[in-house]
This record gives C-alpha cells, sequence and structure tokens, in this order.
C-alpha cells in the first residue's frame, strides 16, 4: 500500500450505503466529520446508473421474465417478486454470495451503493407503544430499551427529510408523523374502510403511509428530487427522484458537504479491536477487485451493513477480548434473529361501484394496522398482524380463440371491464427466540476468506395460529363487507422472502441479555453502533426501514455529542 | 435447383444456445406465426418478427422439457402438414394453410406433440403483438409516465 495511516483514517466510519448507512453519511458529513462509508458492492449514481429507468415494456428484450438459466443457477432470488428483467442488476445473485441454510431462509439482498433502499416498497408506517411495550408485556425477548417518546422526534427528523406521503389518521396503535399529502382510495377501498370502522371496534383500514414526493418541499427540492409521477417503476430507480432512497437523497446530501469519501468494492471482513485502548479502532476491508486487505482508522463505527450481514461482520471480528465476536460477552450475537410472517393472502372479487374505474398508477396502497391482541391478550397466540389493502377495478381479458383476422381484431379491441378486485397480505410480527440464530460456518469461506453466514430460522406454532387467523379474520371482514370469490393462500414461503430479517445483535437495558444499549452501542464496545436491522429487539408488524432510519438518526446525534466531549 | 446435398443446411438468423432450428424451420414459425396474426391494416407477425420473439423466448426461458416439446412438435407439424396435403406448409395454398389451422384449432384428431407446438407459438405470436411497440403506442397505449392516479372515476361508455 502506497498510502499513509494518516491517509486511511477518518473521522466516522460507516459500513454500509443503504437505508440506514445512507442515514449516517448524511448526519457525520453535515456535522462536519470526515466520514467513510465502506459499500461492498459498485457505485450507483443516481440518474446515471439506472440503465432500465426508461425503458419501454417492449424494449426488454424477453419483457421483463428471467431467462431459465439464471433462474436455475439462483433459486433463492429468483423467489422475489421483484427479480425481473427490469430490477435484477440490483439484486445479488444465489451464485454470488453463497450462505448455508440449515433451515430453508430465502436472504435476499442488494449490494450495491444504496442497497436495498433502491428496491425497498416504500411503506413507511411508524412503531408506537404498543410495539415497543410488546416484549415487555407478553414475556418474550427483553424489554426495549426504548418508549415511543425517545424516538418520536426522530421520526419526525427523517420523515421530513424523506418525504413521506400520508394521512393524520389520529391511530393510537400507529402514531401520525410530518406528511406530505396522501394520494387517493380508490372507491372500494373507501367503501371498505368505512365499512370496517363502522362494524369493528377498534379496526381501521387508512391510506398507507409511503416515502414518495406526493408535493415536494424546498428541503426536497434542494436534494435535487421532484415530484412523484406514479409510475410505478420504483425498483428501477427513479428519474424524478419521486421516492426516497440513499442515491437520490443522503448519499448526494452527504457528498456535498464534501466530508464524504464513498469507497465501493470494499467487503469489510472484520472491525479491528484494539485490547490495550479497550475500543475499536477500525475496519479491515478486502477490496474486492484487487483482493488486497486495506485497514481504515475512525474513533467510531456505525455497523449498517444490513442486518444479517451485521451479524457475520461482528461474529468475524474476533479478539483476544472477544473470542466470540465483538461485543458478544453474553454468547447472544446472532441470536433471537426473526422477520415478518408474510405467508398468507386474500383476494375476492366485488359486485360494486360498477361505473367507477381508477386512472393512472399509485405506487401505494390501503393499509390495516394490527387490531390483534392489541390492548389486550386476546387470541391463543401471541402479538398479531397488519395487513395490506388494495382495490382495483380488473380488465377482462380479450378472447385468444381462433387465428388470422378476426383473432387480431379481438387483441385490438379495448378489453371490457370486469368486476372490482380487492386483495390482502399480512405482515406478520414473529417472537424473535434463542432457536433462531445466526453462526459462522467456519467449514465454508467465501472469495474473500470470510467465512460464510449460517442461518437457522424457521417458524413456529405461533406463527401457524397467525396464518389461520388471519385467514379466518380477513375471510370474515371480506365476506360481511359483501365480497365475493374468496379466496386465500398459504405460500408456505420460508422466511426471508419478507425481505425483513431483523435481530441477532438486540438492543436492552441488561448488557447480560442484549448486546446494544439504548443509544444502540454495543455494551462492550462502546464506538461501534449498530442502527440496522439487526439491532431490533423485537419485529412488531410495521415495515421496519423508517425505524432504522430514525435510529441511525438519532444515535448519531448522540455519537457526535460524545464524540465532541471526547467520551468516546 | 442447386441439389441440397451440396450445401449446408441453413442456419436460424439468431444465436441460439439450447434449441437448434434450422433456416427453413425459421421460415416455416415465421409463416404460422402470421397465419396466427396476419398483416392487415396494421403490422402483422412477420413485421414485428414476432417469429425471433419466439425462438428466444422458447431459448432462453422454457424449460428442457418444454423446449423439446417444441422442437418435436415442429417436426411433427410439419409431418402433420404432409400427410394431409403432401406438402411442407411452407408450400401449401393459402387455403390449405387456413385449413390446417382450423383443423389444429379443434383439436380433433390432432397429434398431441402438433397441438402443443401450435399452442406454444400461438402464446408467443399474441405476446410478441400486444407487447410490441406497435400495439402499445396505437392500440393500447403504455404511459411510462402517468402522472396521475385517480381513486374513482366514471366509467365513460364506449372509452
Amino acid at each position: 500500500m502506497g498510502d499513509s495511516k494518516e491517509k486511511r483514517s477518518f473521522d466516522a466510519i460507516v459500513i454500509g450505503s443503504g437505508m440506514s448507512g445512507g442515514w449516517a453519511a448524511k448526519e457525520f458529513c453535515e456535522k462536519g466529520l470526515k466520514t467513510l462509508v465502506l459499500e461492498r458492492g459498485r457505485d450507483v449514481k443516481h440518474l446515471k446508473d439506472y440503465p432500465t429507468t426508461n425503458m419501454y415494456p417492449w424494449e426488454f428484450s424477453h419483457r421483463g421474465q428471467v431467462p431459465m438459466e439464471i433462474q436455475k443457477e439462483n433459486p433463492v432470488v429468483s423467489r422475489c417478486y421483484a427479480f425481473r428483467e427490469d430490477a435484477m442488476h440490483f439484486m445479488v445473485k444465489d451464485t454470488e454470495h453463497p450462505y448455508t441454510q440449515e433451515k430453508p431462509f430465502d436472504w435476499i439482498r442488494g449490494y450495491q451503493v444504496g442497497g436495498k433502499s433502491l428496491l425497498w416498497a416504500r411503506q413507511t408506517q411508524r412503531w408506537s407503544d404498543f410495539d415497543f411495550e410488546g416484549p415487555a408485556r407478553d414475556g418474550f425477548s427483553v424489554d426495549w430499551p426504548i418508549r415511543y417518546k425517545d424516538i418520536a422526534p426522530w421520526y419526525s427528523y427523517v420523515e421530513k427529510f424523506a418525504g413521506i406521503s400520508g394521512n393524520k389518521d389520529g391511530l393510537a396503535t400507529l402514531p401520525d408523523g410530518e406528511f406530505l399529502p396522501p394520494l387517493e382510495l380508490s372507491c372500494v377501498e373507501n367503501y371498505f374502510k368505512d365499512f370496517v370502522s363502522k362494524n369493528y371496534k377498534d379496526r381501521h383500514v387508512i391510506y398507507a403511509r409511503c416515502a414518495h414526493l406526493t408535493e415536494p418541499q424546498p428541503i426536497h427540492l434542494q436534494q435535487g428530487r421532484g415530484q412523484c409521477q406514479k409510475r410505478n417503476l420504483c425498483q428501477r430507480g427513479c428519474p424524478f427522484g419521486g421516492y426516497f432512497n440513499s442515491n437520490s437523497s443522503t448519499i448526494p446530501w452527504a457528498e456535498k458537504t464534501g466530508n464524504l469519501t464513498l469507497r465501493p468494492f470494499s467487503v469489510v471482513h472484520s472491525i479491528i479491536y484494539d485490547d490495550q485502548k479497550g475500543k475499536a479502532t477500525g475496519v479491515r476491508v478486502i477490496d474486492s477487485k484487487t483482493k488486497e486487505m486495506i485497514e481504515f482508522y475512525a474513533p467510531v463505527i456505525f455497523l449498517n451493513a444490513a442486518a444479517f450481514n451485521t451479524n457475520l461482520i461482528l461474529l468475524n471480528s474476533t479478539s483476544t477480548r472477544f473470542p466470540h465476536g465483538l461485543g458478544n460477552d453474553n454468547g447472544l450475537l446472532g441470536k433471537y434473529a426473526a422477520f415478518h410472517n408474510y405467508r398468507a393472502r386474500i383476494s375476492a372479487k366485488y359486485d360494486g361501484f360498477k361505473d367507477f374505474k381508477t386512472d393512472g398508477r399509485r405506487p401505494t396502497s390501503a393499509y390495516i394496522p394490527r387490531f390483534r391482541n392489541v390492548y389486550k391478550q386476546e387470541t391463543d397466540f401471541l402479538r398479531g398482524y397488519a395487513a395490506g389493502f388494495s382495490a382495483f377495478r380488473t380488465q377482462e381479458q380479450n378472447s385468444t380463440d381462433g387465428f388470422g383476422e378476426s383473432l387480431k381484431e379481438n387483441l385490438m379491441k379495448t378489453p371490457g371491464l370486469g368486476l372490482w378486485g380487492v386483495g390482502s397480505h399480512m405482515m406478520g410480527e414473529t417472537i424473535p427466540k434463542e432457536t433462531n440464530y445466526l453462526q459462522l460456518d467456519n467449514s465454508k469461506k467465501d472469495e474473500w476468506g470470510i467465512p460464510l453466514l449460517k442461518i437457522s430460522i424457521d417458524y413456529d406454532d405461533n406463527d401457524e395460529k397467525m396464518v389461520k387467523d388471519f385467514i379466518d379474520q380477513m375471510s370474515e371482514m371480506y365476506a360481511k363487507a359483501g365480497f365475493t370469490d374468496i379466496k386465500t393462500t398459504d405460500s408456505k414461503q420460508a422466511p426471508g422472502l419478507d425481505i425483513h430479517e431483523i435481530g441477532g445483535v438486540r438492543m436492552g437495558l441488561n448488557p447480560k441479555t442484549s448486546l446494544l444499549n439504548k443509544w444502540n452501542q454495543l455494551h462492550a464496545c462502546n464506538n461501534v453502533f449498530v442502527t440496522d436491522g439487526a439491532c431490533m429487539t423485537s419485529t412488531s408488524t410495521q415495515n421496519p426501514s423508517l425505524t432504522y432510519m430514525a435510529l441511525t438518526a438519532r444515535a448519531a446525534d448522540y455519537a457526535i455529542s460524545k464524540l465532541k466531549r471526547n467520551e468516546l | 435447383m442447386i441439389p441440397s446435398c451440396l450445401h449446408e443446411e441453413s442456419k436460424s438468423s439468431i444465436l441460439l444456445k439450447n434449441i437448434k432450428v434450422n433456416g427453413d424451420q425459421e421460415k416455416m414459425l415465421a409463416e404460422l406465426a402470421e397465419k396466427i396474426i396476419p398483416k392487415t391494416s396494421s403490422p402483422g407477425a412477420k413485421d414485428i418478427s414476432s417469429h425471433l420473439f419466439i425462438l428466444m423466448m422458447v431459448d432462453d426461458c422454457y424449460s428442457a422439457e418444454d423446449q423439446q416439446k417444441f422442437i418435436q412438435g415442429m417436426n411433427q407439424f410439419e409431418a402433420f402438414a404432409k400427410k394431409n396435403y403432401g406438402d411442407s406448409f411452407l408450400q401449401c395454398t393459402a387455403p390449405q394453410k387456413e385449413e390446417l389451422l382450423k383443423k389444429i384449432e379443434s383439436k380433433k384428431d390432432v397429434p398431441e406433440e402438433v397441438a402443443a407446438f401450435y399452442a406454444i407459438t400461438k402464446k408467443l405470436t399474441i405476446q410478441s403483438f400486444t407487447s410490441s411497440k406497435y400495439f402499445l403506442t396505437n392500440i393500447q397505449v403504455y404511459e411510462l409516465i402517468p402522472g396521475r392516479f385517480h381513486g374513482c372515476v366514471p366509467v365513460k361508455n364506449n372509452s
């Protein structure tokens, strides 16, 4: 290496450039810290590196379909709904970074600047104390070391910058936030919303809050982002910056300060722990192009590698002081990993509003916040589920009978309108358990010389009961609302396909039973912060990204104040 | 006429990795697709190269088993034309081609392989047409940038 140690020293190192890493980068750079962001994949520049974003359907050679050979070689990622011809370049192929499945787990990853923030479903519902108090009330995991009041101002902080479209619904279960105007619900969604509120106590159908600029504010225009154009092609990267991702928002914002050093192709091997100093001093990186190991140094390290890779890095960060992984004094690192239960779906038809349809496209849906076991335990399973809800007019298929001119004429007819189609999917809370864990598979190494991650995660009886309850309750609500042709499915999909993997480095009050404190610092190594999904003590039901963003901004603010007082 | 044994069997005009199709088969496929969606006042299958789309899709996106079905069915289809009219499909007269397709559509006394080949070809011909630039800019206009969402608008008659 020709460069000096000094050149490889920064004020802060952020591992990962996705949803939460982007926020850490922004916060540090804005406050004047020279910040190194390490990204294991390639750079993806907003606008420039969205190769498919303006393509028409006919410009995709297989019209969106993924060729069979790629599917066969990559069965895991091929099961993901977003792995299509228009966005597959933003997703990790199974062959690129293998892992060991002790039990089936579909690990969906995005290795590039921006990570999975390029691909997320953009749903941004806040947690409430019904969520934070869950473990303590129901006796699982450990008590969260924070409550809603601790994170509420940080929700507001990130919402204002990211741009969240929502409706002030005034629900205790799903606190309101800093909202840009909502988009419309469809006629049948509004009908169901009214029906449910009239017929069920404490059940609600609302407009799903989402990270779309429905009415950009000056802070969004300053980011170079504009109004959402309702393309619904978000997974390709948005030429308008209409939805929030790191690439269009936090990363360029950090870059503008002149304090950011973004280093793609940097696979983090481990965090360097100095036994004498009693703290972490830097990070060992494998340059994925040269395979060379390089060390970088900083007084504070934020770990935002995406939940399970964050676990992998900590497990692989061994030292005399921490032979079982950094911060792992209690042997709980990698344990209590969890996910969201997305197995069940329901669909139906509604024979009404026949004189109406929708027009244009909408990048979000309606949402049913958790209504089970909210105020008290009322079922034979713990916790509950939220649900998506959407209703659109279906189209009749033109006849494909025969051949020749008659067939062609049929195909060219304007298709007739069918009934309204309605549908929901479950987003179930799962209970973190010691038996759901992550470990190093020391028998196998990846091409960078790092042990593979072994994943051992499964559903349990609570999840099975919850699937059944979702199907029962939603079927009843649909039937009562007059929906017909009700169909339910349990996909039995492996955990992981929800892409909400969570935990392994949980927060808690007690260093004996948790790894992180209420500021997301490792109890045993307080200049290392974990603020991605790995830090989660429980899963609740909400899409988690908004909470990671808020936790990250909050922890970064705390880290900066500590650094200034030389207390890290 | 140069005897066919003097020159190599012609090749397909696109590179195929998994299935083997010669130039004559490709021509036959183009003609069949054109019979399914003919040129009228608007483009037909040949104009939008449906046959090449079919070959690429079968080659890239179909299982080995379905590829086999397609290729075997294609040979059976030719044999079926020969059996019925004593000629290859390309050399059949227009009314004969018409009659042959009607027979296949009727599904009566049609070998299974022929029916399977025809079904794949027809499905992909329709897909190539309804996802073509012509179709999505003239017939059912695809909006890349709708810029709007309205949740409840009246259905106009004859829209």
